[in-house]
């Protein structure tokens, strides 16, 4: 208490502005608070069931913090400015600088923004406990023992099928095709149960032309001739389509059709917010297509793919059981729910030969007397389960041999099927194949993908500058606001109020009025009179000061304060307003022969670097208008 | 021997007379002349000194004079007033349409003069103030202030003009820390600051009121505080709108003392204009005295001229009108008017004021009050 006392005195004698303005204890007293939400942040997620969610970017939101954030904010503001109020050097007419002025507004905006951002100590202590407890090297190291052992967590059954299959090369570089009516019956082509799969060559074409919707057409030659693509791709000049060519037999490759570790190449997870993990892991030389996203996508599956082979390859039951155990380990250590064995899960796993997939695994642990459902996991049901429902869909019409095609419509393809097929009728469908070998094992695999995902995402979202701007703006205002209190009063301020209310709904009502007699303009009418009025507004203290009474040139002068910024954003968006307007439609590129859009106004162009601007102008005009504000004060009744 | 050490004399023979509370009051004032901060510390103990030992007033005499000796050695530099701090020229004020009209008022005052604001209320004496110190404007006329240093601007000449309202506004917080606030901001050098602050809070009597809050003072300590803040901003213009309303009449007096030779420093002089109902008290310090009649002006260097035209004596009894004439019959009296309360009595110039009392008295008349206003601003009052 002395020593507070005795720092009160020392502020007082020498800087009496930062002793009025209490900013010494107010910077003391945040720290403590963002210290406290740092603390928070740190031991928000310590469970790692709490990074079990889609998303934590909004925990700070849904847990209530944001609540005692507020109350804390709203009690450090009004105890600042009980404090503060206590002593008016401009309103006693004592010696006061322009910039000693100047500076308890800078002042107010720092001690109202620290006490307003505890969010970023709470963001960086939740992002320095992930780096922390979640390193990136350890991460990368799990990710990898994830993204292998995958393969053998057998939980849906399309994801083992032959056109899942991506290595050996042959595979990687061809096109599987697997509508039945479109399988050639006399090249070689490869049937299990009721699906046939057919291997093509492909070759691509470049096309500049785009329909109505923008989107690149066929080349003429194809889509003169029915020629559908397999695939296409685009970027900003072209898109390439791709189109079937030869089949090709890969008999030497397949020695089995049934579900197989050998055809599973899916990537678990992959860091979508940096791509410079993987670059260094996944240089498998199969980069050889232009798509560089997708291509890197199907390069990482490949090479999943072809981890997979050579681990079975091994033919190794202890390997296969070491990498399990890994998996499980990180499980444990994110706490994902399952109740698989490493012994008895290499067990399931491991037939040698085909390696086909003989049990499968639970998404979830079904209660007790519930049927187990793959469609129904944990909590998303929009995920690949869906694949799995159309199948059991089909498994029950299967006795009748016919399936939904694409549009809904059932077709009856029982003929067709058996023409590729005969044995159909004897053989075991896949549906019923998952259903009867299903084993009571269940992972949570969803959680696993939150948590890592979920990781990442704090790691490398940029909290700060993504939030910074609601802060500054909400200091900036509220330091005008009690700036302009303390200048001109409390009367003033809320004649300042009214008065600023009563003329937006002044120009409101004009250009009610006006849009009745000019439709379509209202936009153009409303900014030019909000322009003029602006600038009749700022204009009246600088010229007119002794014009009209005191109490009505503050309402001018606060006005000004408080809305300059407002003003200066005005003035951009009549710009961009323009600017767009000018550039109306689309601009034709004779070269390339497609028109393309080019309307970046002057705000598109600044972007978020606006709002820096326009607080810079805010400071340098409160700065000068420290000038006008003595003028004012001085000024008789 | 300079203007100091004849001030320092008369301290020393008010010590002699054991006047010790006025000696004390125009020791610090001598002292704070010196602006020497450690003849300022030494004040400041001794004021400590003397409110913890009120009973022993031989050794408190000798502690001052020992004081006083310092003090003496001192060199003071003395400040000219030559030069009027504030010139109107027919400033005309009026509200609204034909309400109310102030002036034209014209006047001067120097640095070192006090001046007296009287009349009744609602005859535009807070006004007239406001209007001095630029926080109204006025219709015609001219107004020049002219201080040590050029003002830069309108507000740097309001931080000049100091007015004290007759209600002055809550302080908060810590009424040291208030003053301090003042020095602070007027680029007082931070180890000045606490013995300046301590210094003045014992020149106005305000050391043993110095830890109270605002709410605990008596409405003259708050008016006492507020001079305190005022007169740390080295005003070289003082006005004062009715400093002292809500003072007892021992208070009163005092006060007007204190602000009267505060604003005769030999260092720091100030002028002074104040405005007040008590006539007598007024007029007792003022070197002029300004009376307000519905905005008309008046001031007594008028009655000046008219001095030798006429006696004019005030009487209070609770003897008859018949009573009066019967001794007044001898005397010139050109006419006797009784306004309910006191009669006022007009004589010829060469009427004397002590004959008039002596018949007054041979006639056992019952006196309760009775004064000579021939010179006083107070004829306007009866009139």
């Amino acid at each position: 208490m002395q020593k507070i006392n005795k720092i009160n005195q020392y502020l007082l004698e020498k800087y009496p502005t930062v002793w009025n303005t209490k900013i010494v204890w107010m910077l003391l007293a945040s720290l403590l608070v963002h210290i406290l939400f740092f603390i928070i942040g740190y031991l928000s997620h310590l469970d790692p069931v709490s990074l079990q969610k889609r998303t934590v970017r909004d925990d700070y939101f849904k847990n209530g913090l944001i609540f005692i954030h507020l109350i804390i904010s709203i009690l450090m503001i009004v105890g600042w400015l009980i404090m503060m109020f206590k002593n008016n050097a401009f309103k006693n007419f004592y010696l006061l600088s322009r910039g000693k002025l100047f500076s308890q507004f800078v002042q107010y905006f720092v001690i109202i923004f620290a006490s307003t951002t505890f969010y970023f100590s709470y963001m960086s202590g939740f992002k320095i406990f992930v780096n922390h407890q979640y390193p990136d090297s350890e991460m990368k190291e799990n990710i990898d023992i994830v993204n292998r052992s995958y393969p053998f967590l057998s939980q849906n059954l399309e994801l083992y099928t032959l056109e899942n299959r991506l290595s050996p090369k042959p595979f990687y570089y061809l096109y599987c095709e697997t509508e039945i009516k479109k399988v050639d019956r006399n090249k070689k082509y490869f049937v299990y149960y009721n699906r046939v799969y057919q291997y093509y060559t492909m070759y691509s074409k470049k096309s500049y032309k785009k329909d109505e919707n923008h989107e690149y057409i066929l080349p003429d030659y194809e889509r003169n001739r029915g020629i559908e693509a397999v695939k296409s791709d685009r970027n900003e000049n072209f898109g390439t389509f791709y189109f079937k060519k030869d089949v090709v037999d890969l008999s030497s490759y397949i020695k089995s059709t049934a579900p197989s570790y050998y055809n599973f190449s899916d990537v678990f997870y992959e860091n979508k917010f940096s791509d410079q993990n993987y670059e260094d892991s996944y240089d498998t030389g199969y980069n050889d297509y232009n798509n560089v996203s997708e291509g890197d996508l199907k390069s990482r599956q490949a090479e999943i793919n072809r981890k997979t082979s050579e681990l079975l390859n091994k033919n190794n039951p202890v390997e296969i059981e070491k990498l399990l155990s890994q998996f499980l380990n990180i499980s444990e250590k994110f706490k994902i729910r399952n109740n698989l064995k490493a012994k008895e899960w290499t067990n399931m796993v491991y037939s040698p030969q085909n390696f086909e997939v003989r049990y499968f695994i639970k998404t979830y642990k079904p209660e007790k007397g519930e049927e187990y459902n793959p469609n129904s996991s944990s909590y998303y049901s929009d995920r690949e389960n869906n694949e799995v429902a159309e199948v059991a869909a089909i498994a029950a019409d299967s006795a009748a041999a016919s399936y939904v095609d694409e549009n809904g419509t059932i077709v009856d393809d029982s003929i067709s099927i058996k023409e590729f097929n005969p044995e159909i009728n004897q053989q075991i469908s896949p549906e019923k194949y998952f259903y009867s070998n299903v084993s009571e094992f269940y992972y949570y695999q969803d959680n696993l993908k939150d948590v890592l995902n979920n990781v990442d995402y704090v790691k490398s979202e940029d909290f700060f500058s993504q939030n910074i701007h609601i802060y500054l703006w909400i200091a900036f205002f509220l330091s005008t606001l009690i700036f302009s209190f303390r200048i001109t009063g409390l009367k003033s301020l809320l004649f300042s109020i009214i008065s600023a209310g009563v003329l937006v709904l002044a120009v409101v009502l004009i250009t009610v009025l006006y849009s009745f007699s000019h439709i379509g303009k209202e936009e153009y009418f409303v900014s030019q009179l909000g322009l003029l009025i602006s600038i009749v507004i700022l204009l009246i203290p600088l010229l007119m000061m002794n014009k009209f009474n005191k109490l009505v040139t503050s309402i001018f002068v606060n006005i000004s304060l408080n809305g300059f910024v407002l003003f200066v954003l005005l003035i951009f968006i009549i710009i961009s307003m323009y600017q767009r307007d000018a550039c109306q439609g689309t601009v034709y590129d004779p070269v390339k022969g497609v028109g393309y859009e080019d309307c970046q106004s002057i705000i598109d162009s600044l972007g978020l670097f606006l709002s820096y601007i326009l607080l810079v102008a805010g400071f340098i005009f409160i700065y000068l208008y420290t000038a006008i504000l003595q003028k004012w004060k001085a000024r008789p009744e | 021997m300079t203007k100091h050490q004849h001030r320092v004399n008369e301290v020393y023979h008010f010590f002699d007379n054991k006047d010790t509370v006025l000696g004390f009051r125009k020791l610090l004032d001598c002292a704070i002349d010196t602006q020497n901060m450690d003849i300022y510390k030494e004040a400041i103990n001794l004021t400590d000194w003397k409110e913890t030992n009120s009973q022993a007033i031989s050794e408190f005499i000798e502690k001052s004079k020992i004081l006083l000796q310092k003090i003496e050695k001192i060199k003071v530099q003395e400040h000219s007033a030559e030069k009027p701090v504030l010139r109107a020229k027919n400033i005309l004020k009026s509200y609204g349409s034909n309400r109310f009209s102030l002036g034209p008022v014209s006047m001067e005052i120097n640095k070192g003069q006090v001046y007296g604001l009287v009349g009744e209320n609602g005859n535009g004496k807070t006004t007239l103030l406001r209007i001095l110190a630029k926080e109204i404007s006025f219709n015609e006329g001219e107004l020049n202030y002219s201080f040590n240093s050029e003002p830069k601007n309108e507000y740097d000449l309001r931080t000049k003009l100091v007015y004290i309202p007759q209600r002055t506004e809550k302080w908060y917080g810590s009424l040291k820390d208030n003053l301090k606030f003042v020095l602070s901001n007027y680029n007082v050098k931070p180890d000045e600051n606490e013995i300046r602050t301590l210094m003045m809070i014992a020149r106005l009597g305000l050391w043993n009121y110095k830890h109270l809050k605002w709410n605990e003072l008596s409405s003259g300590y708050k008016m006492r505080f507020e001079l305190a803040r005022t007169l740390l901003r080295k005003p070289e213009i003082l006005l004062l709108d009715e400093p002292l309303a809500n003072l007892d009449v021992l208070a009163q007096q005092v006060i007007l003392e204190d602000l009267k030779s505060i604003a005769n420093s030999v260092n720091h002089p100030i002028a002074l204009i104040l405005s007040s109902q008590q006539l007598y008290e007024v007029e007792k310090v003022s070197d002029k005295v300004i009376f307000l009649k519905n905005g008309q002006y008046k001031d007594n260097s008028e009655l000046k001229d008219t001095e030798n035209a006429s006696l004019i004596i005030e009487i209070d009894t609770t003897n008859s009108r018949e009573h009066l004439l019967e001794v007044f019959k001898d005397f010139a009296l050109e006419k006797l008017n009784f306004n309910g309360g006191v009669y006022v009595a007009y004589f010829s110039a060469e009427t004397e004021f002590h004959n008039v009392i002596t018949a007054l008295g041979q006639a056992k008349t019952d006196l309760v009050y009775i004064r000579n206003i021939s010179s006083s601003t107070r004829r306007f009052f009866v009139n």
